[in-house]
Order: structure tokens, then C-alpha cells, then sequence
């Protein structure tokens, strides 16, 4: 029992001497980080986590706020005036978009216009 | 780095951060329950009991709702306007989509908002062919039956999608659950109007039998049956061209680009779906890790003491008779500020049966008069040591180098023996191999609810878990309240070392590490005194808690360990990871599940869920008090467990984990304690080792 003690007694003699703390680290509880630097680490993580569900929840806020923005007041018109086009159907309407032969018209996503640009086909343009 | 600044507050802000997610985790499930009509549900569509008004029931499949009254059109003779709908389907929407450009048609898709936002590319290459978009709602809700505030979600929600996924917005609706223009009767047609008062018009279809050369709007799935439709209808002789609604209608697009603030908008929102979607897919992971884990749990507690009973009743042939122990013991009773317990305690070990046994009380530092009282006893049994705080395992390595005989029993001051204990806690050190005996630790004060839990966790946790791990040779923990040792094994792996805060546990990985077997004797019974406070109780077991994890992690490299070690170590940490702190992490995912399942699943199938894992928890507790010859009736409270006390259990493992984690030093406070209360409250060292060392750790081995 008694032998146990010199060692410990060197140890601890020792330690002030060479002034490094970490000749008493054995002796440190487990898990104790002297230097804070997982405490920094995971403080930051958590940080991070918890911005991010926060940032989360905002937008989350934000966008069913901003959801009572309709697309319109009113419908748009069923039978506004006939388009201009080179190919005029032979529809009640007068007017018309080209049959079958208009595939390789491009498409009308995000007209440069917009909606109230004066009409252009529907489906094709061209 | 100041040294003042080492000593910390236990952390905090983790609270702040499990909230958050917490709070993540119930808005995405409300979101994903809400789109899956599980949360104000519209699913079922109303039966009709008004038909529409006579002025729009012309057969005509475009309504549009202006200021003055409703306006009907429909595709001149010879236009087909196909238009699909229902959820996209990976199969047969491309390859409807193929057969359209085969023929050079164009259509009209009305499409699910969730549908856009799970699949943009396809939305994409629709509008990049041509054809138009029109909104089906975001989940297929009816807007007849719907909540105002699910009505407007519905339309607004599905523009957000599109807008994130093409950039588009549409004017077109087609209210789902309805096909031509009559089927808009009833609450489908006030929907109406109020979808048309936000700007859409709406699209519904002719009947089935209308004549294609007479112009109509189709409507088609987008499923086999839908492609086959479509492909009679290209090759229908009267119908001279396909087109979308507003080719047919000769008006412009009805598909309309938004500003890039509703587009950065709408890719969040697909963004934030898609994350509570992985969320939830991941939270459903952890949800059935947790199921298994205690079914596996409440299995493996069954199996192993019914095996261990057997191993207990049954003779073996060619098993050594042990002799009976009857050698001299020490008691070490280590005790601060006990004067309520301690008279007790000494009392009913000089009651022991036992036939030659000295007690050494060691009063650490009482501002008390334990160790007045202790004198008091006037036994020549009983020595008293005094000295000067220095923690538990200091108080008991005094005592065990003052300990005059082989055998030492460790007991605490709150604790009670019974008679026999004494005697029947030693007889397993017959044993050569054997270097350590855990006795059996039941609640003495068990009158109230958190006795009561208590009690019920110590029958069914504790000490099936020792029969277990006396099977299994991993037992983890002699408990501080009663427990016997060969004082050559303590010595061997250097008395009691105050590494960690569970000094019980660490002792008894030390032993198995030094080849010492450690078993359980149930029929050496203890009484001690449990926490009767919520705080205390979290105290306690945030100490024994931390205190297992630092012990773990101390004796980590026992894994790669060959012999009893190694298979002591494996065994242990993978049962102790697994069930002791995977286990709670998960918990509160659970709770959170059960609460979504109660208030907006079916309620039936909640309470089923929860009553099956409640019955299998009763069969195994029935079991344990059976075994430990306890009262039955004290299970009535086990149902009430599950809502603070559970609850506290997993927040005390998440707090544990978190401090663990930080690596922060803790000043651990002594609680008030009135003679009951935890074993033994130590105080963790406060300030810098260097300043402060060595009397505490006199008699520490390393």
C-alpha cells in the first residue's frame, strides 16, 4: 500500500517544478479538456445547429406570411381580342395556334414581357 | 486562460439547441403531415347536394368568374385540348411526354405543387416542350371541404413550388376531384369562385363522349391508361390539331414568369421540403432504432434471468462445492454529513449474522455529528476515522488502509442491511477467481411517486440488468450501497481511484481489467434511501450518469483487450452505448412522434403503438418483482412513468453526453440531505490540479 506512495508523491513534486501541467494530467478527472478547445469547437457547432433551425423556422415563417399573395384579382379573359399570328385557324375564335406542325416553336416559359406584353401565341411563338 | 476561468457552469445552451430542433422536428412533421392530409385533412371530396347554377351549365369546360357573373368557354370544333393530371408518374409522365413530341401535340398538365417541387427536371422539360402548366393544388386537396387557411395554402403554396422549380407561375386551375364542368357542384363551386377571386380561371373537361371534332378539353391520367387514351386520340381523324388551353382559346400563355424574389422564395420552399423530408426520413430511422432497441432490451432482460435463475436452481455436475465463507470482514462506511442515517446504518450491521466483522466509519469532513454519533455507538466493532473532506474515494481509501481483514465491504451511510446480507454478500468470494460481489440494492423509502418509480427502476432496470450481466460476466457497476471485495484485488488495481464520478463503476472496470471476475448475489439485500426530489433525483443521476461515460471512456481500451478483459469490455460498452445512451438520445424523437400520432394520425393506432410497448414493459416488470419477491401492486404507477420520469431519464443522458462533450470542469454541489438521498455526493475538484493536489489522492493508484 504504502510503496504506492512515492510514486505519487514524485509525481506531484515534480509537476510545480517543471511548470508543466501536463505532467498532472493522469490525474485529471476524465474528460476535462484543460485547454477549452472542444467546449470552443462544439460551443460553435451548437451555434451553428441551432442558427440553422432558427434560420429554418424564420423561413419557414416568412414564407407562409408571404403566402397571401395571390397570382391575380381576376381570371384572365377567355375571348380577348384575336392574336396576330402567320396562321390563323379556322376555329369560332378566329384565331388559332398552328396544327400539330408546331413543335419546334420555342417555348414561352418566362416571357421577357410578361403577361400584360401584347399578345403573343400561346403555345408557339413564330 | 485563467485559472478561475476552468470552473464552469454546467452548460446550458444545449437546452436552447435540442428546443430548436425540437421545434424543427415538429414543423417539418407538420408540414409532411399536412401534405399528406394527415393535418386538416380535405381529402374526401363532398357529395353533391346543389348543382351548379343553371347559367353556367352549358357543357362548357372553361369557367371563368368575373365581375359580372361566370363566363363559359370551350375549345372550337376540331381543337383537343389534352390536359393530364393526378401525380406525375416516373414512368409514364416521360414517356407521354415522348408521345406528344412524336406527334408534335401540345397539352395542358395540371400538377401537383409537391409534385413540382420533388420533381423540377420533369416540370422543366414539360414547359421546354411546350406545353402548358396549370396548378392541381399543392397536395390534392379538396378545395370544397378545406379550412380557409388550407384553401389558400393550397393555391398559394403550389406557386411558390413552381416558381422554385421553372420560374413560373400559372393562372390555370383544375380543382381536384372534379371532372367536367357539372361535377362543380355543391362546395366545389363557392371554391371556385374563391380561386377565381385570386386570379385563376378555371379549367375543368367535356364529357367523355363529346366528339373530338366538335373541339374539347380531355382529360387523362398519367398512367397507362392515360397514355392509351391519348394515343387514340392522336389518331382520331376529326381531331384536327392539339393544343394547350390557351392555344386553343387564341389567348396568350397562361404560364407567366415570376421576379426572381418569388423564384429564390419558391426554391426555398423546395429546398426546406426536401430537407424535412430527409429529416423526417431520418427521424423515422431513429424512431425504429428506438423501438427495436427496447424490444430488444426488455428480450434480453427476459432470456437472461430466466437463464440466470436456472443457472441459480439447477445443479451442475462436476461443479466445484465452494466452501462456505466464514473468514473476517471489514465494513467501510464512508460518510459526510450523515447524522440523520448513520446510527441506522451501523445498527443493523452490528445486527449482521456474520460470525467476525469490524466496521471502520470514516467521517470525511462532516460539519456535522455524524462522527459523534458514529462514536457514540460504543461497540468495540465499530472504529471511527476522521479526516479532513476529501471526496469519497479519499474517505475510502483511508478506510481500506486501515482495513484489518481479507474480505471489505463497502457500504453507505443512508444505507440498511439486512441480517443476512452480510453473511450471503461474501459467500461468492469462496471463489478463487471471484474479486468482487454486488449485492442487491432495493428502495427503502417508496411511499411516495418518485419512491415508487424508483423502486420500480431499481427491480426492473437494476437488477435485472445484474442478472444479465452476471450471465453475460460483464457486470459494469458494484453499487456504493453494498458491495464486497478481496482486498488484494483493491489493492492490486490501487484502491479507489477519483477519476471519474462514479467511483463504483470505475473500481469495478478496474477489477475485470485486472482479470478479476465480478458477480451478483441477489439474495444480499440493502435497503437505501433514493432521492425524494425531482432536483435531487437529477442530480444523482446526472452524477451517475457522467460517471458511467467517464468510466466508459477510462477503460476504453478494455475492447481491444484479449480474455475476460477484453470480452468484459466489448460486452459492456457495446451494451451500455447501445441501451444506456443511444437509447434515451433517441427518446425524445419518440415523444414527439407519439404526440404527432395522437393529435393527428389516428389516435386508435397511438395509443395501440403505445399500450403494446406498455404491456411488454408490464410482462417484464411482473416478472422482475416476481423474481425479487416484490408486490405487484405497485405497478400501477408504471404507465405513469412514462411521462416525467422517462422524460427526465433522457434529458439527464443528453445533459451528461453535452458536459462530457464540452470537456467544461464542474463544481459538483453537495446536496441537502436529510439522512436519505443519494449514496454519496462528491465534490469534483474545483480549482487547477497543480495549486491543489495530493491528500484527496493519497491513495489513488494513478
Amino acid at each position: 500500500m504504502t510503496q504506492r506512495l512515492p510514486h505519487q508523491v514524485v509525481a506531484t513534486h515534480v509537476a510545480p517544478v517543471t511548470r508543466r501541467p501536463r505532467a498532472a494530467a493522469p490525474q485529471l478527472p476524465v474528460f476535462i479538456d484543460q485547454s477549452g478547445w472542444r467546449r470552443r469547437t462544439l460551443q460553435g457547432v451548437g451555434l451553428a445547429v441551432g442558427l440553422a433551425c432558427l434560420g429554418y423556422l424564420l423561413f419557414a415563417g416568412v414564407l407562409i406570411s408571404g403566402l397571401r399573395q395571390p397570382v391575380g384579382t381576376q381570371p384572365p379573359s377567355t375571348n380577348g381580342p384575336a392574336r396576330s399570328g402567320p396562321d390563323t385557324g379556322k376555329s369560332s375564335h378566329g384565331s388559332g395556334t398552328p396544327v400539330r406542325a408546331d413543335a419546334h416553336a420555342d417555348h414561352y416559359r418566362r416571357p421577357l414581357s410578361g403577361r400584360s406584353a401584347p399578345p403573343s401565341a400561346g403555345g408557339p411563338k413564330q | 486562460m485563467s485559472r478561475r476561468a476552468a470552473v464552469r457552469r454546467p452548460p446550458r445552451g444545449h437546452w436552447l439547441v435540442l428546443l430548436l430542433v425540437l421545434l424543427v422536428v415538429g414543423v417539418t412533421l407538420l408540414f409532411e403531415g399536412w401534405t399528406t392530409h394527415q393535418v386538416d385533412a380535405a381529402r374526401v371530396k363532398p357529395p353533391c347536394t346543389r348543382p351548379i347554377p343553371r347559367e353556367a351549365d352549358d357543357g362548357k369546360p372553361l369557367l371563368r368568374f368575373g365581375p359580372k357573373g361566370v363566363t363559359t368557354a370551350a375549345m372550337p370544333p376540331g381543337t383537343v385540348a389534352l390536359t393530364f393530371d393526378g401525380g406525375f408518374d416516373p414512368v409514364w409522365t416521360p414517356r407521354l411526354l415522348d408521345l406528344l413530341r412524336m406527334h408534335h401535340a401540345r397539352a395542358t398538365f395540371f400538377v401537383y405543387g409537391q409534385d413540382a417541387a420533388r420533381h423540377p427536371k420533369l416540370l422543366r422539360r414539360i414547359l421546354d416542350e411546350g406545353h402548358e402548366i396549370g396548378s392541381y393544388t399543392y397536395s390534392g386537396g379538396d378545395l370544397g371541404v378545406a379550412s380557409p387557411l388550407r384553401s389558400r395554402l393550397e393555391l398559394s403554396l403550389s406557386q411558390a413550388a413552381f416558381a422554385g422549380a421553372a420560374g413560373i407561375n400559372t393562372t390555370l386551375l383544375r380543382l381536384p376531384h372534379t371532372t367536367a364542368a357539372d361535377t362543380l357542384c355543391g362546395p366545389e363551386w363557392p371554391a371556385a369562385q374563391r380561386a377565381a377571386a385570386q386570379g385563376y380561371l378555371v379549367v375543368a373537361s367535356d364529357h367523355k363522349d363529346r366528339e373530338p371534332w366538335r373541339g374539347v378539353v380531355t382529360q387523362h391520367s398519367q398512367t397507362d391508361l392515360g397514355y392509351h387514351e391519348a394515343e387514340d386520340l392522336l389518331r382520331d381523324p376529326g381531331a384536327k390539331r392539339f393544343t394547350t388551353i390557351s392555344g386553343g382559346l387564341g389567348r396568350p400563355a397562361f404560364v407567366d414568369g415570376v421576379p426572381v424574389a418569388q423564384e429564390i422564395k419558391g426554391e426555398g420552399l423546395i429546398w426546406s421540403a426536401r430537407l424535412g423530408h430527409a429529416f423526417l426520413t431520418a427521424m423515422v430511422w431513429a424512431l425504429t432504432l428506438t423501438g427495436v432497441l427496447g424490444v430488444l432490451r426488455m428480450l434480453l432482460f427476459a432470456v437472461f434471468a430466466r437463464l440466470h435463475v436456472r443457472r441459480l436452481h439447477r445443479y451442475r455436475p462436476g461443479a466445484p462445492r465452494l466452501r462456505e465463507v466464514r473468514d473476517p470482514v471489514t465494513v467501510l462506511v464512508p460518510a459526510y454529513n450523515e447524522e440523520v442515517g448513520i446510527a441506522s446504518t451501523v445498527y443493523s450491521l452490528l445486527a449482521s449474522t456474520h460470525p467476525h466483522f469490524e466496521i471502520i466509519v470514516i467521517d470525511d469532513g462532516s460539519t456535522d455529528a455524524t462522527a459523534d454519533i458514529a462514536e457514540g455507538i460504543g461497540d468495540p466493532r465499530v472504529t471511527v476515522i476522521r479526516q479532513p473532506n476529501g471526496g469519497k474515494p479519499s474517505a475510502l481509501n483511508t478506510g481500506l488502509a486501515r482495513a484489518r481483514h481479507d474480505i471489505v465491504v463497502m457500504v453507505d451511510a443512508d444505507t440498511v442491511f439486512e441480517p443476512e446480507a452480510l453473511a450471503r454478500l461474501v459467500q461468492p468470494l469462496a471463489h478463487p477467481a471471484v474479486g468482487a460481489v454486488s449485492g442487491n440494492t432495493k428502495v427503502g423509502n417508496r411511499r411516495r411517486l418518485l419512491g415508487k418509480w424508483q423502486h420500480l427502476e431499481y427491480v426492473l432496470g437494476f437488477n435485472l440488468d445484474r442478472r444479465m450481466f452476471e450471465v453475460l460476466e460483464c457486470m459494469p457497476t458494484v453499487p456504493g450501497a453494498i458491495g464486497a471485495f478481496r482486498r488484494d484485488a483493491l489493492m492490486g488495481v490501487g484502491g479507489v481511484s477519483d477519476e471519474t464520478l462514479a467511483e463504483d463503476t470505475d473500481l469495478t472496470m478496474a477489477l475485470w481489467r485486472a482479470g478479476w471476475r465480478v458477480v451478483y448475489e441477489q439474495s444480499a439485500v440493502a435497503w437505501t434511501e433514493v432521492p425524494t426530489t425531482l432536483r435531487q433525483l437529477w442530480r444523482q443521476r446526472y452524477r451517475w450518469c457522467y460517471g458511467t461515460l467517464q468510466s466508459m471512456w477510462k477503460h476504453r481500451h478494455a475492447v481491444t483487450e484479449v480474455g475476460p478483459a477484453g470480452r468484459f469490455g466489448r460486452r459492456v460498452l457495446l451494451y451500455v452505448t447501445l441501451f444506456q445512451i443511444a437509447l434515451p438520445l433517441c427518446a425524445p424523437v419518440v415523444d414527439m412522434f407519439a404526440l404527432f400520432g395522437a393529435l393527428f394520425r389516428d389516435p386508435g393506432e397511438a395509443a395501440l403503438v403505445w399500450f403494446g410497448f406498455l404491456s411488454v414493459q408490464l410482462v417484464t416488470a411482473v416478472y422482475a418483482l416476481r423474481l425479487d419477491r416484490e408486490r405487484l401492486r405497485v405497478l400501477w404507477v408504471l404507465p405513469l412513468q412514462q411521462f416525467v420520469y422517462r422524460q427526465l431519464m433522457y434529458l439527464v443522458v443528453i445533459h451528461s453526453v453535452t458536459t462530457a462533450l464540452l470537456g467544461t470542469r464542474l463544481k459538483w454541489h453537495s446536496m441537502k440531505r436529510a439522512g436519505t438521498a443519494d449514496p454519496y455526493l462528491l465534490e469534483a475538484p474545483t480549482g487547477d490540479p497543480l495549486d491543489e493536489p495530493p491528500p484527496r489522492r493519497s491513495l489513488s493508484s494513478r
